[in-house]
């Protein structure tokens, strides 16, 4: 007993310590970080954000973790994080979805974008395939296209949620090319490829890694992609540049902190995360979840975000979307 | 071929740590398989694909046999899919026979899991093609069906339950709605955005409201009563009187477990009212009738297992836990799919095969535990029930980390009680806020699948059966309550 109360002492001396040693000493040392992640544990999102945890807790020298703060369609996650203190130990993990779509498609979110956050780097990837059941007489987009036009309306989409990129994607694509399509909301992408493979939707759009297994399995059909290039898992469908639909989007995975992080800490997060995508190892990892390694650091990927927000508002004022609080 | 994986020493090993967490947390009220698969998932970064997968499914069906045990003896169900098991549980518990209620639901876990696992190797192509027969036109005449199969499912007033199933689908209505991804009923909180959580509401309906309505006498033990032996036994008539609904359990589990969204807590509901519709003394039920008790707990053990075969056979998730399952196996390299058989058959088959193992470790688990169990009861309340708040609200925390399901659980708790009070049941008010927002959801759905022509609904094949059916059983309710006087409120008997 008598042990254990000094052991106990001596804890709370450590921390007291700790405590009052953060306000000078240098960043990392005052304490773990934290990396918000906006979504439930699981998703891939959340394994991303997991193994830029792991790497950073390797070259940091201090404990990096994530905390999964889900709900909203990450909303929550990025107004914690945008309401965070800007002191280094706080840092947000975040695809496209929250940071230019929902601003876009929402009356209101409660985060500002992008004047609520400093813009760490992309750092990764991913396009969609655009996915239809086999037995839509289709077999490349031009066909699709003309299927629709032939039958407006009846063409039926799923999507993984109103107002998510997938969704959004196909509105744009609908705009580009002129055709009416049917949208069938389900809430995650698993219950949306259950339909699409049921055939109870014709089209839906959905991450390579996803669709894969499902596609060489021969359940459903790949008729293009919406990168600037081929995804490796599907070297044989057309890009829509390439099937001459002027569509292309990825959404981007990257990460933020909150307004006013000093710049010296700013730098030092660039440049591990430069370093972890060269890394090979990670590289592989990242490869096998079926995303692309693509840095692009700060005023770069602030561009981006806000080109990006930009062109969903327009989206979604010309197909008057606009989700009520 | 797959035992010789799930014997190995190393999957032995977590097989047995999976099932002995997923029955503690499944004891504990509150903190549920969802919460713990998601924070054991970093854990499993490091280990191979196949003993992580077989320690996550470990947590998933082990907690469905740990569940039942707080609802017997506690009216506490530890979560969703044995809240069903309270309504005979409990009272068998009053009478002294909490030993054999426990018994019984120990076998019948291990019947209903292991007779699911059967399934799930004989049968997956089948489901599978059923599954994917099921679009929101047959969901949402499968949701029609269940809700009329359980709206009548408890004694008492049918107007009263009526209007619980009415109050549980306003409060499921809160959050954001899917169809058109407007916010209702959230008054500005952004934490309501995805709805209130299942757990949050079942613990605070059961769980808070049997605290708040023990507090006069918590000064007495749980059952201060001298628990012989043989009422741990169960004898030979309650044996008789399980069989039956043991085997139905296992049937309505099978086939409602595959179901994406549906899983284990229907079909425990739609067990439960199996048993009382097809019993020849209806009126047993809610005063310790043992099949109210086995047929649930056979069927929500088989949905566990046969949740797995949409999972493992195309790497859809059918529920929320399975679907952070197939994220542990996507960090390993291992895309889930229909080849997953094919291109790692030792993890499929390894997978199944411990499943089974898990199964006989469950039930060499549970039955010792019973005498333990039983001895809770003579714990003074006034100890107990304090452990047992903290614990639901520590559980009501955990699911999202956000404080106000803590709040929302005490709300929901009051609200409970109030209805205790007025003699409103609470069953009927959790099967409309399960089943209430995914009918609303499935049928809006629907109509867009149709182009708004309702009659698309009743043409198909399967949502046109399963409708006509639920008409028909409706007719003969209407039917047999015009032929039959009232159904006499239960009289409560000093035992």
């Amino acid at each position: 007993m008598k042990r254990f109360v000094t052991a106990a002492f001596a804890a709370i001396a450590v921390t007291a310590a700790g405590l009052s040693g953060a306000v000078a000493q240098e960043w990392p040392k005052a304490g773990p970080i934290t990396i918000i992640v906006p979504f439930a544990p699981g998703a891939g999102n959340d394994l991303l954000g997991r193994l830029t945890a792991e790497y950073f807790t390797k070259r940091l020298g201090q404990q990096v973790v994530v905390e999964n703060v889900a709900g909203g369609g990450s909303a929550i996650g990025l107004d914690r994080a945008a309401r965070a203190k800007p002191d280094g130990y706080t840092l947000l993990w975040s695809p496209s979805d929250g940071m230019s779509v929902l601003p876009a498609v929402r009356k209101s979110v409660p985060y500002k974008v992008p004047d609520d956050f400093e813009f760490l780097a992309r750092i990764v990837h991913v396009p969609f395939v655009v996915a239809v059941h086999p037995s839509v007489p289709a077999t490349n987009l031009a066909e699709l296209i003309a299927l629709s036009k032939e039958r407006p309306g009846r063409v039926r989409y799923g999507s993984s949620g109103v107002g998510g990129a997938p969704h959004m994607g196909t509105v744009l694509f609908g705009m580009r090319t002129g055709v009416r399509q049917t949208h069938i909301p389900f809430n995650g992408i698993g219950p949306a490829l259950t339909d699409l493979i049921g055939g109870h939707t014709e089209m839906l759009w959905l991450t390579p890694t996803t669709g894969a297994p499902h596609v060489q399995a021969g359940k459903i059909r790949a008729l293009a992609q919406t990168g600037p290039s081929r995804h490796p898992l599907y070297p044989d469908t057309p890009t829509l540049k390439e099937a001459g639909v002027n569509v292309e989007l990825t959404v981007y995975y990257g990460m933020m902190t909150p307004k006013n992080t000093p710049a010296p800490i700013l730098d030092r997060l660039r440049t591990e995360i430069r370093g972890m995508l060269e890394d090979p190892a990670i590289v592989k990892r990242l490869n096998e979840l079926g995303y692309t390694p693509a840095y692009l650091g700060g005023e770069d990927f602030k561009k981006l975000v806000v080109d990006e927000l930009n062109t969903w508002k327009q989206v979604a004022t010309e197909a008057n979307i606009s989700l009520a609080d | 071929m797959g035992f010789s994986v799930a014997l190995s020493f190393q999957n032995l090993a977590y097989c047995f740590i999976g099932v002995t967490l997923g029955t503690a947390i499944g004891v504990l009220p509150g903190i549920g398989p969802l919460a713990t698969i998601s924070m054991l998932l970093p854990i499993t970064f490091y280990l191979d694909p196949t003993p992580a997968i077989i320690m996550l499914a470990g947590v998933y069906y082990g907690s469905e046999y740990g569940g039942s045990t707080a609802s017997i003896l506690l009216n506490l169900p530890g979560g969703a899919s044995s809240a069903v098991t309270c309504l005979d549980g409990y009272p068998m518990s009053k009478q002294g026979r909490a030993g054999v209620a426990l018994s019984i639901t120990a076998i019948a876990s291990f019947i209903g899991g292991s007779l699911g696992i059967v399934v799930l190797i004989a049968l997956s192509p089948a489901i599978v093609a059923v599954a994917f027969a099921f679009g929101a036109a047959e969901y949402f005449a499968a949701m029609v069906f269940a809700l009329i199969a359980l709206s009548l499912m408890t004694g008492g007033s049918p107007l009263k339950s009526l209007a619980m199933v009415g109050v549980g689908l306003l409060i499921g209505l809160v959050g954001t709605d899917v169809i058109s991804g407007a916010n209702r009923y959230m008054y500005g909180i952004p934490e309501l955005s995805d709805g209130i959580n299942v757990a949050a509401v079942t613990m605070g309906l059961f769980g808070i409201t049997e605290v708040i309505a023990s507090i006069r006498n918590a000064d007495t033990g749980g059952a201060k009563q001298k628990i012989p032996l043989r009422a741990m036994v169960p004898t030979r008539d309650d044996i008789k009187r399980s069989v039956w609904p043991t085997l139905r359990g296992f049937g309505v589990g099978s086939a409602i477990g595959p179901l994406p969204g549906l899983g284990a807590t229907v079909a425990s509901f739609m067990s439960y009212a199996l048993e009382k519709r097809v019993a020849k003394d209806p009126s047993r039920f809610g005063k310790g009738a043992i099949e109210g008790v086995a047929g649930p707990e056979s069927a929500n053990n088989a949905a566990a297992q046969t949740a797995f075969i949409p999972v493992l056979t195309m790497g859809i998730p059918a529920t929320a836990s399975t679907a952070v399952m197939l994220s542990a196996l996507m960090m390993q390299g291992i895309n889930p799919g229909p080849r997953l058989m094919t291109e790692h058959a030792d993890l499929f088959w390894g997978v199944i095969a411990s499943f089974w193992v898990g199964n006989v470790m469950l039930l060499i688990l549970n039955l010792p535990m019973i005498g333990l169990w039983v001895r809770l009861l003579s714990i003074p309340y006034r100890l107990l029930y304090p452990v047992i708040l903290v614990l639901i609200c520590v559980g009501a925390y955990s699911v999202k980390f956000q404080l106000l399901d803590v709040w929302l659980v005490l709300g929901i708790g009051a609200l409970g009680y109030a209805m205790r009070l007025l003699d409103f049941e609470p069953t009927p008010m959790l099967i409309g806020f399960i089943l209430g927002p995914m009918l609303e959801e499935n049928f809006r759905r629907a109509m867009l699948s149709a182009f708004g022509d309702p009659m698309e609904i009743l043409m198909r094949p399967i949502s046109g059966t399963l409708l006509v059916l639920s008409a028909i059983m409706l007719l003969l309710t209407f039917w047999t309550a015009i032929k039959q006087p009232a159904v006499k409120p239960p009289v409560l008997r000093e035992e």
